[in-house]
């Protein structure tokens, strides 16, 4: 999937629609133009005394196209905005199946993090984009060229002046600011983000900066920076400017040359003199959307990265499936069998994990601690089937890794990541997602065995008192312990916990890891971690160092 | 209702009053130019359709030109003072907030924004929505005149389309506005459900739920579609109201114009004088109208800031400022004990009253234990000055001298501990630039982490990503024994670690403490063995229990 495939499956179900907004947006970028020059004509007519016929059909197509104008105007902003709106949600659910081909196993959480705080402001740059440029240039574009062919219907002078006018200010001056901004457009998107990135420095150190007295240099960094960032922006509002003179410059020479015209070819009888005024305003009317059309192009270079961003977030594939897929026994906890397991990422030549065997039975617990970047979480992304060895097997419960679906370990194989997440909705509903049929006393149940009954009985609704991740009553040793009760309403006997404690203070890494001891004493378990806290207290039977 | 324009813009700034002064003058400028611009207009048309001379229309045509022009100039003129009027704004703004953030916790998803993206939406409101606010008490009013000046008929018509153009918005406005809010709350909400599924999504796919979550999550977006849209249809339909009335003036005027012209009652001249202008009569109120919406961005960042810089005086009130005082920062040398008096914290709803009256001597550690949530890292920050705090904790330099505690000579490690983006050389000599590579090397071997000196020109990401949280802890505490400072703080400084490498590391920091005085929170036995005062925290009360 990308944006551009999204926006042509789009195009082809919705045709009539897409051509209603452009035809509407060219009529309301048209109209003004319209407006005028048919009250010029109005006007020039009426002082030579007409019939009535003659001034009855002016007066009508004056009001008529004032109303059309209103008329065509909210027709484009609403099919438009309907349009778009739609785009949006199409891509909001493909990134949502992209993603889900992905997490939680072939991405690290961090970077999972970034790609959604990026998300947001991407899709607004997007819709933007759509609304602000691609809708307005189309029918501009559209709008300019019924102006080109009204001006040669008068004459092929006229029509040759106006060509050029569109030329010059729809083409030729937004790309010579283009041309000579690129590099200033990107170096301020650069120093914004440098802005970003210095600004969370100064937050994430301020128990350390407050102490510093003086010399706060980061928070200098950080006037400094900003300064720079805004330096580029009044650079680029004043770029932006210059090209609005030049735009009128342009604008105005294109009145002038052709009122010119309109009087020599009067002068010469090829042209009727009530005619003088309507190309000029005609001009007038349109080429007021044109310049803004112009401005807006110049916003592109920095709405590239979205793109990028977007695009990449939406190309995620699932790891090929085996061609006839096995299950997992449903007896108890299953052995895991590591068989000569070399593993290397795509881009990289060095092998993450070399030549690793092991074999653990059923209801084992297995240690794996070691340095960062030792291929701690590989290994859990390889076990989870997110991704498969490079060479050699990998098998649970006897059967290999490459015969198995990601969704089918789902079923079998528990996991608790560093970072459990508590959905924006009550408790209950926050615990079904692990068993849909539990019962509320099931429910209760699963909480009192990781010792959250007296944290269930202050919440004001019981099971039906909503949690969140930003709301203050689930600290984040609670909400590991609700992710354990997950697990345990899964009935998963074969465990994989990525570094469950690396989030929580001692009391509750200790509490963590008895619930672990405790609760999961029969289970298959393999536990990764680089606490010395953590190793020290688990029980296990076997210990890997990566 | 909202004042139009925010007087924040102009408030306490010489230079910002002397910049709007020159856009009063540059629009009423703009104005006048479009006035001589018109009657060329007119010239052109009377001479080429009554006076039956096209070859006198061209003087007239140059005229209207260099007018034309030169009011095109001072439109651009004007918006790049009000693009400087609003950059200057901007900096003011953000060199507040920087400046605060030495002293106070700006939360880090805010601070960013608002001094990059946020405070350019400021930049936009004024350069956008100045120049059409003077506009509409400058440029409007000129018009006016001279249409009065040319004929009551057109000023009265016009003057009803001025009239009705605010009654309408107000129509409209109240009409709408319930309708509104509640449909803006629905967005709101359906945009968070989609981003906590998304942020959720791991979970999801873990426990095997993400396919049958995309049903749900695809009726969710296109639910948000439609509530988005019919949030816009609100706004548009106000907008085109808006446009359609000025239309049908423009369209009035002009066919009273026309029929006026018939009966022979006026020139053509100044007819299309009348004409060329009106449009221009509602342009800057339109203008602003347009803006109006998007204004509440700029206005909402704006109250995020003052929200920010002056909830700084109440604070000031409350708590009990740590003072820098100057003239004694030479004498920490001399310092002999910290002196508790009845020092802590009181926090009325959490029922806390942690009072402590104790002294400890160079070299003593005072240790502070008690459950999670009891208040221990309350009462560091509050000794550290970060909270507010009641009572005294002071030093005693000798017989007789007692002083408050300042800043600069505490060295705190919190409980999660602060890193920015910079070498780990950096990061590690934040209190003490000039600390000599052998200096930190020692400091690396007492917490044990002897092999990070060969890492010390790697890049640290924001908030120490790179490192395990244990090490994060290790590494700050390392900047602690680098500091050099009299007095460390310490919040948890042994979380995971195993008391085998606890113990050791332990003993270490015991030593190099003899000239010290060290208060540290802790759950460990290991750490308590080693201070010669405890507290304990319990049940919102503080018991000295050595």
């Amino acid at each position: 999937m990308s944006l551009t495939k999204i926006g042509s499956d789009l195009y082809k179900e919705k045709r009539w629609p897409v051509l209603g907004y452009v035809g509407s947006g060219a009529m309301a970028y048209l109209s003004p133009g319209v407006l005028f020059a048919f009250s010029a004509y109005l006007l020039s007519k009426s002082a030579l005394k007409p019939g009535i016929l003659t001034l009855g059909v002016a007066i009508g197509s004056v009001r008529f196209f004032a109303v059309a104008r209103g008329a065509s105007q909210y027709g484009e902003r609403l099919i438009g905005h309907g349009l778009v709106l739609e785009y949006v949600a199409r891509v909001r659910v493909a990134l949502f199946e992209s993603l889900s081909k992905v997490v939680p196993h072939r991405l690290t959480p961090g970077v999972f993090g970034d790609l959604m705080a990026a998300l947001n402001g991407d899709m607004e740059e997007v819709q933007s984009l759509l609304l602000r440029l691609i809708g307005p240039m189309l029918s501009t574009a559209v709008a300019s060229l019924v102006a080109i062919v009204i001006a040669f219907a008068f004459s092929v002078p006229f029509g040759v002046v106006t060509s050029i006018t569109v030329l010059v200010m729809g083409v030729l001056a937004p790309w010579l600011f283009y041309g000579n901004f690129k590099r200033r457009i990107k170096q301020s998107s650069e120093s914004r983000s440098n802005v970003y990135r210095s600004a969370s420095s100064v937050t994430g150190t301020f128990s350390e900066r407050r102490l510093l007295g003086d010399q706060d240099v980061l928070v200098e960094d950080l006037l400094e920076k900003t300064a720079r960032s805004s330096r580029f922006q009044v650079l680029l509002g004043t770029g932006q400017i210059a090209m609005a003179c030049l735009e009128a410059l342009v604008e105005v020479a294109a009145l002038v040359v052709t009122t010119y015209l309109g009087v020599t070819q009067i002068e010469h009888h090829s042209l009727g003199k009530v005619y003088v005024a309507v190309v000029p305003f005609l001009l007038l009317g349109t080429l007021e959307g044109l310049s803004l059309v112009a401005v807006e192009i110049s916003r592109t270079v920095s709405t590239a990265p979205s793109i990028r961003r977007l695009n990449e977030m939406l190309s995620f594939e699932p790891r090929e499936l085996p061609s006839c897929p096995s299950t997992l026994s449903d007896q108890g906890p299953l052995d895991i069998a590591l068989d000569g397991v070399y593993f290397s990422y795509p881009q990289s030549k060095r092998p993450v994990l070399e030549d690793l065997s092991l074999h653990l039975n059923g209801g084992e617990h297995l240690l794996v601690s070691g340095v960062s970047g030792g291929g701690k979480s590989t290994l859990a992304s390889l076990i989870l089937g997110g991704r498969l060895p490079t060479l050699g097997e990998i098998r649970l419960g006897g059967v290999s890794t490459r015969h198995l679906s990601e969704e089918v370990i789902a079923e079998k194989v528990g996991y608790l990541g560093p970072e459990p997440y508590v959905f924006d909705a009550t408790i209950e509903a926050n615990l079904l997602i692990a068993a849909p049929l539990a019962t509320s006393q099931e429910l209760e149940e699963s909480l009192s065995k990781v010792g959250l009954s007296d944290w269930l009985h202050a919440q004001p609704d019981g099971l039906r008192s909503k949690v969140s991740m930003r709301s203050e009553n689930v600290s984040s040793g609670e909400r590991q312990r609700i992710a354990l009760s997950r697990v345990l309403l899964h009935q998963s006997r074969t465990l994989v916990l990525d570094e469950p404690t690396a989030n929580l203070d001692d009391e509750n890494e200790k509490m963590v890891v008895e619930l672990i001891n405790e609760l999961f004493a029969d289970a298959t378990v393999i536990a990764i971690t680089h606490s010395e806290l953590f190793a020290y207290m688990y029980r296990y039977d076997k210990h890997l160092e990566l | 209702m909202a004042a139009p324009l925010d007087p924040r813009v102009l408030r306490g700034s010489r230079r910002r009053l002397i910049l709007a002064g020159a856009i009063v003058v540059l629009e009423a400028a703009s104005a006048l130019l479009l006035v001589l611009s018109s009657l060329q207009v007119g010239r052109v048309l009377q001479v080429v359709v009554v006076g039956n001379d096209p070859r006198s229309a061209l003087y007239p045509v140059e005229l209207f030109g260099i007018f034309f022009g030169l009011r095109l100039a001072s439109v651009q003129l004007a918006s790049y003072v009000a693009l400087r009027l609003g950059s200057d704004l901007a900096d003011q703004y953000r060199r507040r907030l920087i400046d605060h953030s030495r002293s106070y916790r700006v939360a880090e998803s805010e601070l960013g924004y608002l001094v990059t993206d946020g405070m350019q939406s400021v930049v936009n409101y004024v350069q956008r929505l100045l120049p059409a606010l003077v506009g509409s008490v400058t440029v409007t009013p000129i018009l006016m005149f001279f249409v009065l000046s040319q004929g009551v008929l057109y000023f009265v018509e016009l003057l009803v389309g001025l009239a009705v153009l605010p009654i309408l918005m107000i129509v409209i406005g109240q009409a709408t506005r319930d309708r509104a809010v509640e449909k803006l709350d629905a967005t709101i909400r359906l945009n968070a459900l989609y981003l906590d599924t998304l942020y959720g999504l791991g979970t999801l796919k873990s426990l095997n739920k993400a396919k049958l979550q995309t049903v749900s999550i695809t009726r969710a977006t296109s639910k948000l579609k439609r509530s988005t849209l019919s949030v816009l249809q609100i706004a548009f339909s106000s907008g085109v109201a808006l446009d359609t009335l000025v239309s049908i003036v423009v369209a009035v005027v002009a066919v009273s114009i026309g029929i006026k012209l018939n009966d022979g009652g006026l020139t053509l001249g100044v007819g299309a004088a009348i004409l060329f202008v009106t449009p221009e009569v509602f342009a800057p109120i339109r203008g602003a109208a347009l803006q109006f919406h998007s204004s509440q961005d700029a206005v909402a960042v704006w109250d995020r800031i003052e929200a920010h810089v002056g909830a700084k005086d109440e604070a000031e009130v409350e708590q009990r400022e740590i003072r820098s005082i100057q003239a004694e920062s030479k004498v920490d040398s001399d310092l002999k004990s910290l002196e508790f008096c009845a020092f802590g914290v009181v926090v009325l709803e959490r029922r806390l009253e942690l009072r402590l009256t104790t002294q400890l001597e160079l070299g003593q550690w005072l240790g502070v234990r008690g459950e999670s949530g009891s208040g221990k890292s309350s009462f560091l920050r509050a000794l550290v000055g970060e909270s507010s705090s009641v009572g005294e904790a002071a030093i005693r330099l000798g017989p007789g001298t007692i002083r408050a505690l300042t800043t600069t000579e505490i060295a705190y490690v919190p409980a999660r501990p602060g890193f920015f983006e910079g070498t780990l050389q950096d990061n590690l000599c934040l209190y003490r630039s000039d600390a000599t590579v052998r200096q930190v090397g020692e400091a690396l071997k007492v917490v044990r982490l002897p092999d990070f000196e060969a890492r010390l020109s790697q890049l640290v990401l924001p908030g120490g990503a790179n490192f395990s949280s244990g090490e994060r802890q290790r590494l700050a505490l390392a900047r602690a024994v680098l500091s050099g400072r009299d007095i460390w703080v310490l919040d948890e400084p042994t979380a995971h670690l195993n008391p085998s490498l606890e113990k050791e590391m332990l003993e270490d920091l015991k030593s190099l403490s003899e000239t010290k005085i060290v208060v540290v929170a802790t759950h460990s036995e290991l750490v308590t063995h080693h201070c010669e005062r405890v507290v304990e925290f319990s049940e919102g009360r503080c018991l000295l229990q050595r």
